[in-house]
């Protein structure tokens, strides 16, 4: 992974799942939290234009604009994607059909890194690597021991 | 005949709600359509979903590989779409998030006319005419309903 002053250099893909299943795993005061900490902790963060419909379908409206605010690019998802994500439905079974469009959107992109919530499906599927949330607790206090003094 | 766009609900309430047999059976007749059909990416993946729900997202994604087939384009979603969507959505909060992205698809694309199962689920909106899947199928009579 390049760093850049102790940043993630690379692209990080934002999935649905951390505001959508999140709020219903852990509890509804996670997501905006870690969206928070998302925006905060220096990633250049981008990811679909279908993720962001999820969002803005099933997530009340101030979550839906920080969840668009921390991205700084929305992917558009195309009929070759969806080829390709049911190639890796093929290949890679047993997940929802939504883990295979949006891993088809970030190689098509070249993005390997994405936070998602444990389960969302994306764990195996190759060319990806899935960042720990809790990453994102230790990267935001660390920004902010490095900033703060 | 201009071109229309095809809502997945066509085939779901074609198959629930209008007796028109099974998704086979549908998309096979819009094969014999002269119409130009278009659909976007979000309703294939709404034919797979479906089909996932109930645990046979395989079937899901051969139906949806045969629509795609059939239809002239697929559209992509960009997020000019969403954005559109939202102003869709102001405009008419009945529309359902998913048929206020595809008004936006249609609307990006200057399509006319939209085919679903039952035209009054869109509420009539500007500059679309929605219409029955059964307008589409050979032997049918058009039954549109334009918006203001």
């Amino acid at each position: 992974m390049t760093q850049r002053n102790g940043e993630i250099a690379a692209p990080v893909f934002i999935d649905s799942s951390l505001v959508l299943t999140a709020g219903a795993r852990i509890g509804q005061a996670f997501a905006p939290r870690v969206l928070e900490l998302a925006a905060r902790s220096g990633v250049s963060a981008v990811t679909d234009a279908v993720v962001v419909a999820e969002v803005q379908a099933f997530v009340p409206s101030p979550l839906a604009d920080l969840f668009r605010g921390i991205v700084e690019e929305i992917f558009e998802v195309t009929a070759g994607d969806w080829e390709s994500a049911r190639g890796l439905a093929r290949e890679f079974p047993g997940r929802s059909p939504r883990t295979y469009l949006h891993a088809a959107v970030m190689r098509r992109r070249k993005v390997e890194l994405l936070y998602a919530i444990n389960g969302a499906g994306f764990e195996g599927l190759p060319g990806l690597r899935q960042l720990p949330v809790a990453e994102l607790l230790r990267r935001s206090s660390d920004r902010h021991s490095d900033s703060g003094g | 005949m201009g071109t229309a766009f095809l809502d997945p609900t066509a085939l779901v309430d074609g198959v629930t709600r209008l007796g028109l047999g099974r998704y086979e059976d549908i998309i096979r007749s819009l094969e014999e359509c002269p119409r130009p059909i278009v659909t976007d990416v979000y309703a294939l993946q709404q034919v797979v979903y479906r089909h996932h729900l109930v645990g046979d997202a395989d079937h899901g994604y051969h139906l949806a590989a045969r629509l795609k087939a059939v239809v002239e384009e697929v559209f992509s979603v960009t997020e000019r779409d969403l954005v559109l969507a939202r102003w869709i959505g102001e405009d008419d909060p009945r529309l359902e998030a998913r048929e206020r992205l595809h008004l936006a698809v249609i609307r990006r694309h200057s399509v006319g006319d939209l085919v679903t199962g039952v035209p009054e689920r869109y509420h009539a909106p500007r500059g679309v005419t929605c219409m029955s899947i059964r307008a589409l199928l050979p032997g049918s009579e058009p039954d549109g309903h334009r918006g203001g």
